[in-house]
């Protein structure tokens, strides 16, 4: 019984200002397919019955066995919404018939990157909050991306039913959980306030903050109350909204408000008193069998007519759920705040398109995207792909946020490695058909126009895993950003075919995982072996199994144990200036190593300094921030490795004679040295190199690349051995909720994996503690499990690659020495093993 | 030599008796003497020997010797030989044994003791000991003596049989030996010594420019056949010249009467000319000892590799042996064989301490998938560097050719570099290289190119990177060129339509080879039509790309970096040119001694 058909969402596609795009954002387990599928049953998708139960958008096979989203998933709804509701609404609109396109992500922080990958195609987010265990690190991490994509967030404060069975709550200590939840969210989504995006505060009292119990299908907002209220006082809806929330307080013997409480026993806050007590006492009354009592009351709330006859002989859990849902649609209320409070595309992309688009922002394309013009020319950008049921093939999916993209439309595919006016990673190809995704089935359609989410066939060969599509004519398009994500890949396993002749499958199948996951990397290393890079144990196990069993055709596959890659640093300065000789003797480089100043490897990691910066801007950067040398910050060759890394080469001679002819040379050695650093062959990080002098041959022929590279490599070794060398490790940040009981086992356990606390905190009105530590990389796998077995499965922690740390043991064996060859200058540097 | 008396006397050590009787029996009179550095401070005393020897035997000859050879002292130093206008070359010490193009030359392997009974005994416990533990299906044990070990080949056979017997094995013994001690050139134009026949001293100062174009007629054969037999080859050899000039005839005719001069003297080491690879085609194929040819066509089981011959008993397969190396650890024809037989079940003993190492080096299944890196890497490689590492191996040439239209047809540029031993130096100064095809033969390869800037890769590699996907993994890995030579260049236009494709190197896509080639022929039009206009508009609104050699100079090899005056600093002031420094470069005058 789907209440609508693909003509009628199609008809509304056009009406840019009924459309939402939102995404469903949260902490691991706080609910977020639960509470989609109540949005989903509204829309007759599957039956009211199963809403909660079916989790409709996790479409794999694992996500159901786990419970837990893995993927994102889009789905498109359609909503009529009654006239009344939309009394007061301001914003434009065309009908009553709106479009959601809507993505359910994953919450688990190993799966971040679909987040990510979801929020660059919406334009709101509908951020589910658990109302026992508030605001955790990934409700922190998920708003934080949500605000830096200009995403406009929503609240539902979710798992009420918890309140009212579980934990058995007086209106007072729910309010006050409920209160310091949004104000705890409302603390983070200052911290990344955005001028454009305007106030992204959530209040309840201006109902952008709904209640939920998503398992049991019902929600409120404070406008629902505020309308059933507003009659019987008489008083308009939002006068009544604020009175049912914040410091109000109503005593029914003296029929007054007041600010503060009297003191007076009948006298309770507006919010307890009209919103929180009814529901408790329907609860309790279907929970206790009171029906005399319940059928009293859904006579009064006007719900009797919607119930069944059937449904009268529910008891218990049942009863409740069907009652509720009818009272309270989680649907209604959700979708409301949705359409009054999250923007349309057309709003969105007026503030959205100077984060979106690269070029200039006044030519045409930027423009059609600021208007959401879809006679415009076409930008679209693909987020990601989708698995389709056929194996090996993908669907590009993603959002259209100018113009129209028709089925056998030739579109020009920008990869993410495309520079304007190069063929690189440029492509033209035909779309062979554009679908909507509608779970876990897809639906053709004739053409998808702008600000709308649409997947398409044809194009997964061109396009690794993102890339933004225009006309075939806009040969002067520059593409959509790329996206930025919150984690990276530091955790790796190299995996090799069983049988050797199964390589090609196995390179295949990389090929394909490649693709279906946003964050993975698929590489063939130096050594030849075969890495799959992901951000934790969670994601490659996940990684690793769709390898296995979807994209390699049965292949088995050997693993290796997960490998943590290091990075190589100095601690000190160079205790001598090194110098190395050139292989024909003529010429001489003199260079010296340092680390870099405390802060800078992590800002040219986030790109606050880079290689592309305006150097002007660069050197004051770099000489207020971190005390370089005004003229020396001038002076900088280049970073590495990969031309972005943080390390340094820095230039600080006087007036020496040729240099500007080996510079390419020195810069392509320290490029290479960066890489491949002298005691391990890791990246380096954090070192400042710096060359002090040089002697050049005088003739240009003796001091070629040739003789320069070499050298200068060798120097730079040799700079970075006599600087208390030290490798530094990854370090994860966990974040930890347990009980009191069992926090001697996670301490203990985080004591024999080198991790340390740093943070404790008990969370208020809850025998919940929570805990912060770090946690080397390398000692974090089977953590989980161990601290589990530890804590009898009361403890479950999240793992966020956090820094790097510097290991304070010298890597270089007391067996090893240093000798310097040559005379008194040192710096032809080798390792002497005795 | 203190090795001398435990391995035979002196003139035993370095075959005094048998280079005599090559010389003599082939009447050449200039010979030049190739040693490797180790063996250098013993070179004039065997240049004396081998003179006297000589003089002895009633030929007078003139003797060169060669050293610091300019590729590898494994390969007859052929360029250096024919500056002294030398008829032969009489190699010393450990060689790979490849094809020569233009000069023959004589194998002197030195000797290194060798306890025979000792080592069969520890061979025979080992293979009995590997005989228990479930290796039932090894059927053969092939022991595969290093060079300097050959000497004592027959010695170690009967040892190794009567210890079998001894210990009842039922495992057969199979010893390998040295698939020929002399080669001559693959054309049968071999240079001709001066003698007293006029028209041979005709033949003699033209033969250069004779022999190359036989060279490459008898190459083009043997190409054909792929994996030929020698008495075809040498057949057209014979043909060949016949229908070029009267000169060729001439050599020709005189090369067959060596065959059946030489025949007679060397029957019992041409037994062992088997010619079950391709790359002992080109070993001996002026031989007329037909004998042998028959024989290697009869016995499908004879096998060669790394310059030794062996035979499987009658219904063995490799797969069914165990495989023994007997001689040092480090021995460059042992990682050949490694490489190229990985999936055989190894063994290596050490007679001289007396250690015993049983399965694949770990080394060499790392340094394998190594290469597998760099195989994927020069798919992905724009502009290719032939580096040509060898002049003496038969076929370079044309290997070298057939690197280059492979990476054409995969839409690769190539530069051909000629530049002596090839070293990271040298190297560096093409930076715009990405990677590095070194044409070498199989002992000759730089399998460890970390200090390179850019990889260098074996033509073996190079077919395998530049061809299309599907004939990659096929067969075993090789080193030499051989496989490069016998495959036909043709275009493989039959990939799919503009697919691009997927890299692991580093996750991204490549365009598929054919878009590619067109894009490039369309820019080298572009920019010649562009060096005669001002503007190349290619449409409305939009100006074309152009690309020339100047134009790449002043933008890629022109340092543009974060500074002066590009990004804000001030230029730097000019300073009054100052007294360099003088002396030496190893240490300048105005330096402290060391």
């Amino acid at each position: 019984m789907v209440k609508f058909t693909i003509e009628q969402i199609r008809a509304l596609m056009d009406y840019k200002d009924n459309i939402r795009n939102m995404s469903v954002i949260a902490h691991v387990d706080h609910g977020k397919s639960t509470l989609t599928d109540s949005l989903v049953a509204a829309a007759g998708i599957i039956a009211m019955d199963n809403a909660g139960d079916a989790r409709l958008t996790d479409t794999r096979q694992d996500e159901q066995d786990r419970c837990i989203t893995i993927k994102s998933t889009g789905i498109s709804l359609y909503y009529q919404i009654e006239d009344e509701k939309l009394k007061g609404f301001t914003g434009p609109r065309e009908g009553n018939d709106y479009l959601i396109n809507l993505i359910d992500s994953p919450g688990h922080v190993d799966f971040s990157s679909e987040v990510t990958a979801a929020l660059r195609i919406t334009d709101g987010a509908l951020v589910v909050v658990d109302c026992v265990e508030g605001v955790c690190v990934q409700t922190e991490t998920v708003l934080r991306q949500a605000l830096i994509e200009r995403i406009r967030p929503v609240m539902t404060v979710n798992k009420l039913d918890r309140c009212f069975l579980e934990l058995m709550l007086d209106g007072e200590e729910a309010y006050n959980g409920f209160r310091r939840t949004i104000e705890s969210a409302n603390v983070i989504m200052a911290t990344y306030a955005d001028e454009l995006l305007g106030d992204t505060q959530v209040y309840p009292e201006k109902g952008t903050v709904s209640f939920s119990a998503g398992l049991h299908g019902w929600a409120f907002t404070l406008t629902v109350f505020a309308d059933l209220y507003a009659k019987k006082f008489g008083v308009e809806r939002v006068k009544m909204m604020e009175k049912l929330w914040g410091d109000n307080f109503f005593d029914p013997a003296t029929k007054k408000w007041t600010k503060k409480h009297t003191g007076a026993k009948t006298c309770m806050r507006g919010f307890v008193q009209f919103v929180y007590e009814p529901i408790k006492t329907i609860i309790d009354a279907c929970m206790n069998d009171n029906k005399a009592k319940l059928w009293a009351m859904t006579d009064k709330l006007g719900i009797s007519a919607k119930l069944k006859k059937e449904d009268k002989d529910l008891v218990g859990k049942p009863l409740m759920k069907k009652i509720m849902q009818s009272w309270l649609p989680a649907h209604e209320a959700l979708l409301e705040m949705m359409i009054w409070h999250l923007p349309s595309p057309g709003i969105a992309q007026k503030y959205r398109v100077e984060n979106l688009y690269e070029g200039p922002l006044d030519d045409q394309y930027a423009n059609a995207i600021r208007t959401c013009d879809s006679k415009g020319p076409l930008m679209l950008y693909v987020s990601k792909m989708i698995p389709a049921s056929d194996k090996g093939r993908f669907f590009a999916f993603g959002r259209v946020f100018a113009g129209t993209v028709c089925t056998g439309a030739k579109v020009r595919i920008m990869g993410p490695n495309y520079i304007p006016g190069q063929k690189k990673d440029l492509y033209v190809k035909t779309v062979q058909r554009t679908v909507l995704c509608m779970g876990r089935r897809q639906e053709a359609v004739e053409n998808v126009p702008c600000g709308n989410t649409v997947a398409m066939v044809g194009l997964d060969q061109f396009i690794t895993k993102n890339a933004t599509l225009t006309n075939e004519k806009c040969e002067d398009a520059h593409p959509i950003k790329a996206m930025k994500f919150s984690v990276s890949p530091v955790v790796r396993v190299a995996v090799e075919p069983k049988n050797p002749s199964d390589l090609p499958k196995l390179v295949e199948g990389l090929k394909r995982l490649a693709k279906s996951d946003p964050m993975v990397q698929c590489q063939i290393e130096e050594t030849g072996e075969h890495i799959i890079a992901g951000a934790g144990e969670l994601h490659l196990e996940i990684c690793l199994k769709d390898l296995q069993e979807d994209f390699m055709g049965g292949a088995e596959i050997r693993i290796s144990d997960p490998v943590v890659s290091f990075r190589e640093t100095v601690s000190q300065q160079s205790d001598h200036i090194c110098m190395s000789k050139s292989p024909n003797k003529h010429n001489r480089l003199y260079l010296q190593a340092r680390p870099i100043e405390e802060g800078l490897a992590e800002a040219i990691d986030e790109g606050k300094v880079g290689p592309r910066d305006d150097p002007k801007i660069r050197s004051k950067i770099l000489s207020e921030e971190f005390g370089w040398d005004k003229d020396l910050a001038k002076k900088i060759w280049c970073f590495g490795p990969d031309t972005t890394g943080p390390n340094l080469l820095t230039d600080v001679t006087k007036g020496v004679q040729y240099l500007n002819e080996i510079k390419d040379s020195c810069v392509a050695a320290f490029q290479w040295a960066t890489k491949e650093g002298v005691m391990a062959e890791e990246n380096m990080r954090g070192c400042v190199f710096e060359v002090c002098d040089v002697v050049m041959h005088a003739d240009a022929i003796h001091r070629g690349g040739g003789q320069i590279i070499p050298t200068c490599r060798r120097v730079l070794y040799a700079c970075e051995l006599t600087a208390q060398p030290r490798l530094a490790e990854p370090v994860y940040l966990v974040e930890i909720q347990a009980p009191e009981q069992s926090l001697g086992g996670i301490y203990s356990v985080l004591n024999q994996k080198r991790g340390h606390v740093f943070e404790e905190a008990q969370r208020p009105g809850t025998p919940i503690f929570n805990l912060k530590a770090y946690l080397p990389v390398i000692e974090s796998f089977g953590f989980t499990g161990t601290l589990r077995a530890a804590t009898s499965g009361q403890a479950f922690p999240q793992c966020v690659f956090d820094h790097w740390e510097t290991m304070s043991q010298d890597p270089l064996p007391a067996t090893v020495q240093l000798l310097s060859i040559g005379s008194s200058a040192a710096g032809q540097c080798c390792f002497c093993d005795h | 030599m203190s090795a001398a008396c435990e391995t035979g006397s002196w003139e035993q050590f370095w075959d005094i008796e048998g280079t005599a009787i090559y010389i003599v029996s082939r009447n050449y009179t200039i010979i030049t003497l190739q040693f490797p550095d180790d063996l250098l401070k013993e070179a004039k005393r065997v240049a004396k020997a081998v003179e006297d020897a000589c003089t002895a035997n009633g030929l007078q000859i003139q003797t060169f010797v060669l050293a610091d050879t300019t590729y590898n002292s494994l390969g007859v130093d052929e360029v250096a030989a024919q500056h002294a206008s030398a008829h032969c070359v009489i190699h010393y010490g450990r060689a790979s044994l490849s094809p020569l193009s233009s000069l023959p030359a004589y194998f002197v392997f030195t000797r290194v003791p060798l306890d025979c009974g000792k080592t069969a005994d520890r061979v025979v416990s080992w293979a009995t000991q590997e005989g228990i533990a479930a290796m039932a299906g090894k059927r053969a044990v092939v022991v595969l003596p290093d060079q300097p070990l050959l000497w004592a080949v027959e010695e170690l056979r009967s040892c190794l049989s009567s210890a079998a017997k001894k210990a009842g094995v039922g495992q057969l013994f199979v010893v390998a030996d040295v698939a020929a001690r002399q080669l001559d050139p693959t054309s049968s134009a071999t240079p001709q010594p001066s003698s007293s026949d006029s028209t041979n001293t005709i033949a003699h100062t033209s033969n250069t420019t004779v022999h190359r174009a036989t060279m490459i007629a008898a190459q083009t054969v043997g190409i054909g056949n792929g994996c030929c037999n020698s008495s075809a080859l040498s057949g057209s050899c014979q043909e060949q010249p016949a229908r070029g000039s009267e000169d060729a005839g001439q050599v020709s005719t005189q090369a067959a009467g060596y065959v059946a001069a030489n025949g007679p003297v060397k029957s019992s080491k041409e037994e062992f000319m088997a010619r079950d690879e391709s790359e002992m085609v080109d070993a001996q194929p002026s031989s007329g000892d037909t004998r042998a040819v028959r024989e290697g066509v009869s016995s499908p089981s004879s096998m060669a590799a790394a310059g030794l011959v062996w035979e499987l008993p009658e219904g063995v397969d490799a797969e069914d042996c165990l495989w023994l190396w007997l001689g040092d650890d480090d021995a460059p024809a042992l990682t050949q064989l490694l490489m190229t037989q990985s999936r055989m079940h190894w063994a290596i003993y050490n007679p001289r301490e007396d250690s015993m190492r049983e399965g694949l080096p770990s080394e060499i299944s790392r340094t394998l998938c190594k290469r597998h890196f760099l195989i994927e890497k020069a798919k992905n490689s724009n502009i290719i560097g032939i580096v040509v590492g060898t002049l003496g191996v038969a076929g370079y040439l044309e290997a070298a050719e057939q690197v280059r239209k492979l990476a054409h047809v995969a839409g690769k540029k190539t530069y051909t570099l000629l530049m002596g031993k090839p070293s990271p130096v040298k190297l560096a100064n093409f930076p715009e290289i990405d990677i590095f095809v070194l044409i070498a033969d199989a002992q000759g390869q730089i399998l460890d190119s970390k200090e390179f800037y850019a990889p260098l890769i074996t033509p073996y590699e190079a077919q395998l990177a530049f061809t299309a996907e599907a004939a990659s993994v096929s067969g075993d890995y090789r080193l030499d060129f051989d496989a490069l030579l016998c495959s036909a260049p043709e275009p493989s236009i039959s990939e799919q339509e503009g697919a691009p494709r997927f890299s692991l190197v580093d996750g991204s896509h490549y365009r598929g080879s054919g878009e590619e080639s067109a894009g490039m022929a369309d820019t080298t039009a572009l920019s010649e039509y562009a060096s005669r206009a001002l503007h190349v508009r290619e449409g409305p609104g939009k100006l074309a790309e152009v690309k020339s050699a100047a134009q790449y100079l002043a933008e890629r090899r022109t340092f543009r970096g974060l500074e002066t005056p590009y990004t804000g600093a001030e230029a730097k002031p000019v300073v009054k040119y100052v007294a360099g420094r003088s002396g030496r470069a190893a240490q300048y005058e105005d330096e402290p001694a060391a």
